[in-house]
């Protein structure tokens, strides 16, 4: 598995910190702003130069209109397409049909041609939408501590289950505000229940806690939650190493 | 075990440690008035710390200007050795159960804070062959120098001389002590290096610990035992250490830290990328049932971390806490 930070664009500091920090790679928000000026270009010189790797790109600041968030995020495969990004993370809009495999269909298209895979964040997708995918080049990214998969003595297995039928590019670790390991969420539990499915993409906590005093992208708090989750991976690897 | 860290009892720094969900604390001494610490000091201190939300279970570490005359063996000692042994009483009035001390005549030693780290990190570093260029410069890194107690000493002292001196005062209050319910816990030397400046440095290997509860065996004299020095000590396996010296129950404290080299050279690392398998580390202390107070120690520095390094310890409380559940929810290893 890869752990990851999220990092912020145009932020250097959370660059460095990030490396300082052990993550294997960076997951960077970008804010989509206008479709038609998206260049991802900068995005992935910026994480390259530092000598990270870049995990993806998380869309943020999309409509929560249906077809502006698909024509947006059409826009945005074909910019990570030219700038070599191989990952589009974003939050699909609410929505009150399950129709997504219609409204989908052309940013399935663009995925494919783009060669770019689209992780959509398994929190606002509908149960139904969740089982039909994946299609094509676009999967899921497991909100783990999230509905529906809330914290709870199936949380592991719901996760696993999800794994097994296919489609996951990676997981995210909602603490619910508190540092990883604090709240109700297993989260080792969870690490070996994913592994035993066959999981073996990107690891990343979600929303980083508010912890005292901090400035106002909570590195303190994603700072406890990255040591947490590699903690975690090593004794994972440790283990398994150790039944070899 | 009881993951901590050290705090000051201001308001702002026991929000962060609770923020960070931990409940226990390690608190420095309070000041002494005339060689004794009193125990309304022990107590506003510890009132502090609960009206916060927080247990001061471990004081470290005894001020060495309550004792350096007799880690030095000169003429105050005796006057001193009482002020030592009222301030351990009054810590057991107020039901601090742990103080840690030193036994470092010159005090914690490195050589340089440079950042050579993992993407520039800052890390604190030793190197033998840099601190005989360094002579005094390289003294009380730990203390910021601010101790009046002469650090560059008058005259050579052997090894024989300062066990002498450490034995002659771990048999005068261990005693005390005990009868204050105050169990005491020796920090090994930092950096492990057999002397400086002429003078020697004593706890600098396992053997020499084991030394120090063999001096006096109860179950109020036992060791502080700092990973991070531990792990430098020329040829020791810390996994060993835990087994052998927590093995015995005499490890009242510890400090979480990861090194990576050892004497002549190391540097501290992050605790995810030093020598010591913290895994086994974690999982030996499972094994030997150490319940104590285990504190996160120096850390690297971090790119935009405050005076306290709040974001570099968050990084390692994470990273203990992760160890710790992990080994909880996918049982102990096998003993190494």
């Amino acid at each position: 598995m890869k752990l990851a930070l999220t990092v912020r664009y145009g932020y250097d500091e959370e660059l460095i910190f990030a490396q300082q920090l052990g993550a294997d790679a960076v997951v960077v928000r970008f804010d989509l702003g206008d479709p038609q000026d998206t260049d991802l270009a900068p995005v992935a010189n910026r994480v390259q130069v530092a000598g990270l790797q870049l995990a993806g790109v998380e869309l943020f600041g999309m409509s929560e209109e249906f077809q502006p968030w698909s024509d947006g995020l059409t826009g945005a495969l074909l910019a990570a397409s030219s700038a070599g990004v191989d990952t589009i993370l974003c939050a699909s809009p609410v929505r009150q049909s399950a129709t997504l495999a219609e409204d989908l269909e052309a940013v399935v298209a663009t995925a494919m041609a783009t060669e770019v895979t689209v992780c959509l964040d398994s929190a606002r997708l509908l149960p139904e939408e969740l089982a039909w995918l994946p299609a094509g080049n676009v999967h899921v990214e497991l909100g783990i501590g999230l509905p529906p998969l809330a914290a709870g003595q199936t949380v592991g297995a719901d996760a696993a289950e999800r794994v097994r039928a296919g489609g996951v590019s990676g997981v995210r670790f909602e603490g619910g505000g508190q540092p990883l390991g604090q709240g109700p969420l297993n989260v080792p539990g969870c690490i070996d229940a994913l592994t035993a499915a066959g999981f073996d993409g990107l690891v990343r906590a979600g929303a980083a806690p508010l912890l005292a005093e901090d400035d106002d992208w909570n590195p303190k708090g994603a700072a406890s939650d990255l040591g947490y989750l590699r903690a975690v991976l090593q004794a994972r690897r440790s283990r398994a190493e150790q039944c070899l | 075990m009881k993951i901590a860290l050290h705090a000051s009892e201001s308001e702002e720094h026991m929000a962060f440690v609770r923020s960070l969900g931990l409940t226990d604390v390690v608190g420095g001494m309070p000041a002494a008035i005339d060689g004794v610490v009193p125990v309304e000091a022990f107590e506003q201190r510890r009132d502090q710390f609960t009206g916060g939300g927080l247990d001061w279970g471990v004081i470290e570490n005894l001020t060495p200007t309550l004792y350096d005359e007799i880690m030095f063996g000169a003429p105050g000692r005796d006057h001193q050795l009482e002020g030592v042994c009222r301030t351990i009483e009054n810590m057991g009035k107020a039901g601090i159960p742990v103080l840690q001390y030193q036994w470092m005549l010159l005090g914690g030693l490195r050589t340089e804070y440079s950042p050579t780290g993992r993407g520039g990190a800052r890390y604190p570093r030793f190197d033998s062959d840099i601190a005989r260029h360094m002579a005094a410069a390289c003294l009380d890194w730990l203390g910021g120098g601010s101790h009046r107690y002469p650090h560059v000493p008058d005259r050579p002292m052997s090894a024989e001389e300062v066990w002498s001196n450490l034995e002659w005062f771990l048999k005068a209050i261990v005693p005390v002590a005990e009868s204050a319910g105050v169990r005491v816990a020796a920090h090994p030397d930092d950096a492990p290096v057999a002397e400086y400046l002429g003078v020697a440095r004593i706890l600098i290997d396992v053997d020499s610990l084991q030394r120090v509860i063999d001096t006096v065996p109860s179950p109020y004299n036992g060791i502080g035992f700092c990973m991070g020095t531990i792990g430098t000590m020329a040829g020791v396996d810390v996994v060993d250490a835990i087994r052998r010296i927590g093995g015995q129950g005499k490890v009242f404290f510890a400090h979480f830290r990861n090194p990576r080299g050892q004497v002549p050279s190391f540097e501290e690392v992050f605790p995810d990328e030093g020598d010591i398998d913290m895994v086994d580390a974690v999982s030996a202390w499972n094994d030997v049932g150490f319940d104590g107070v285990i504190r996160i120690d120096h850390c690297p520095g971090v790119v935009g971390d405050n005076a306290r390094a709040d974001r570099s310890f968050a990084f390692q409380v994470g990273y203990l806490r992760g160890l710790v559940q992990s080994l909880e929810s996918g049982g102990k290893r096998a003993a190494a």
